[in-house]
């Protein structure tokens, strides 16, 4: 992410004060309040969020904890690169029921092509270090899984397996951002569908399993939208985008993989100036909301529409702007998706459905 | 077709895959763990009384 087209973190303050964490905290429960929620989710993301310390997280833990109007209940998560957490993190997580989740390429190579240290040292035993600390019985309720994006150079199999290796209640393989006036590594036009090759690999090593080995947030997804089910991602299905982002100086955004286009993701609002309401009535927001509707001809038209929802909205982004467009994706989600449909009615119909 | 005791309590939703007629008995028979875990849940939370249906009726299979 900071390598994308949105350099706006340059500017932005490393670390998220006091008074940014607070007032986050306030919208947020105005916000439950105002549509009766009864249950919000807070992720501290980064960056590194462990780089606030014990001490400056539990102050950022107990300012939602505190603001959480009665009957609304504050669900925290922390995302992390794993290299510190100790148990002093742990314990903290612990008592406020924090989940954890740790991100994680795969087996050492996989995980140093991209994970390292910012002299270049690798960053791999310290991760692994922390994923066995989280491992153990006593973390066994926080353990929120591992992150894994998707790197073609990485063999399917191998990646997959050295991540089950540690045991992750969910794995989630993430896309890599583009669009397409920024492709991802690996990928061009009419050039065959590598994603989804890789991940179709996965899929069949996963699907076969008699016993429950691990979910993977992608591709449980695909399945339950193919069966008329919620997705349990943005990047899939016809719903709402659901996240805001609060950036360190308390500038609201959409989706951060917005920041891979031109445009940015920026908005101009603010927590300090602005309901997390007026978020979902700005233009680039809400036309990110608008479902089927929002998406293009060839889109709307398309077989699997309901499964793939035209994929993430930063990733439909085309020269002179505009998201009207098919996923940049397109043919890899279809791929992903037609082989995972084939799977199930294959099953399903021998079962007499 | 299956009677409405021993199917899947499905109905409404828009899946590209019709499960209303999986016989639920047979769930268990499933090979796939991820598919019998997935339609054990959707069966699960399409019976609580507030649920909305989940499930699919137009299939294109």
């Amino acid at each position: 992410m900071y390598e994308a087209a949105d350099q706006g973190w340059r500017v932005r303050p490393a670390r998220m004060s006091t008074a940014t964490v607070t007032r986050t905290a306030q919208r947020l429960a105005e916000h439950a309040l105002t549509h009766g929620l009864d249950t919000v989710r807070v992720v501290f993301h980064g960056g590194e969020p462990l780089l606030a310390g014990v001490a400056g997280l539990e102050q950022a833990i107990l300012a939602f904890e505190e603001a959480a109007p009665p009957g609304v209940r504050m669900e925290l998560a922390v995302q992390t690169n794993g290299t510190l957490l100790t148990e002093p993190f742990l314990a903290l997580f612990r008592r406020h029921g924090v989940r954890v989740g740790v991100s994680l390429d795969g087996d050492r190579d996989a995980n140093d092509r991209h994970r390292r240290h910012a002299d270049g040292r690798s960053s791999y035993e310290k991760a692994v270090a922390g994923v066995e600390r989280l491992r153990e019985p006593v973390n066994r309720a926080i353990y929120g899984g591992l992150l894994c994006t998707v790197d073609l150079a990485n063999d399917p199999i191998g990646t997959y397996e050295a991540l089950l290796a540690h045991r992750p209640p969910r794995i989630d393989f993430l896309l890599p951002h583009g669009n397409w006036v920024h492709p991802p590594p690996g990928l061009a036009p009419r050039a065959g569908t590598p994603y989804a090759d890789w991940l179709i690999t996965i899929f069949d090593r996963w699907y076969a399993t008699p016993a429950v080995e691990t979910e993977i947030r992608i591709l449980d997804s695909i399945m339950s939208l193919l069966l008329g089910g919620p997705a349990g991602t943005e990047m899939l299905g016809l719903g709402p985008p659901s996240a805001v982002v609060v950036e360190s100086d308390g500038t609201l955004e959409g989706n951060d993989a917005l920041k891979v286009t031109d445009d940015g993701a920026a908005t101009g609002l603010s927590v300090y100036t602005h309901a997390l309401d007026d978020l979902l009535v700005h233009p680039a927001i809400a036309a990110a909301r608008r479902g089927l509707d929002g998406l293009g001809p060839q889109c709307r038209a398309c077989p699997v529409v309901a499964v793939c929802g035209g994929g993430l909205h930063a990733h439909r982004y085309a020269a002179g702007g505009g998201f009207d467009h098919p996923s940049v994706y397109c043919d890899d989600l279809f791929a992903l998706i037609t082989h995972v449909r084939s799977r199930l009615a294959a099953d399903l119909l021998a079962l007499g459905a | 077709m299956e009677s409405p005791e021993t199917s899947t309590p499905l109905g409404g939703g828009n899946g590209l895959i019709d499960v209303t007629r999986v016989p639920l008995e047979k769930l268990a028979t499933l090979d796939s763990a991820p598919l019998r875990r997935l339609l054990e849940r959707l069966t699960e939370e399409a019976e609580r009384p507030t649920a909305e249906p989940l499930f699919a009726f137009q299939s294109v299979v």
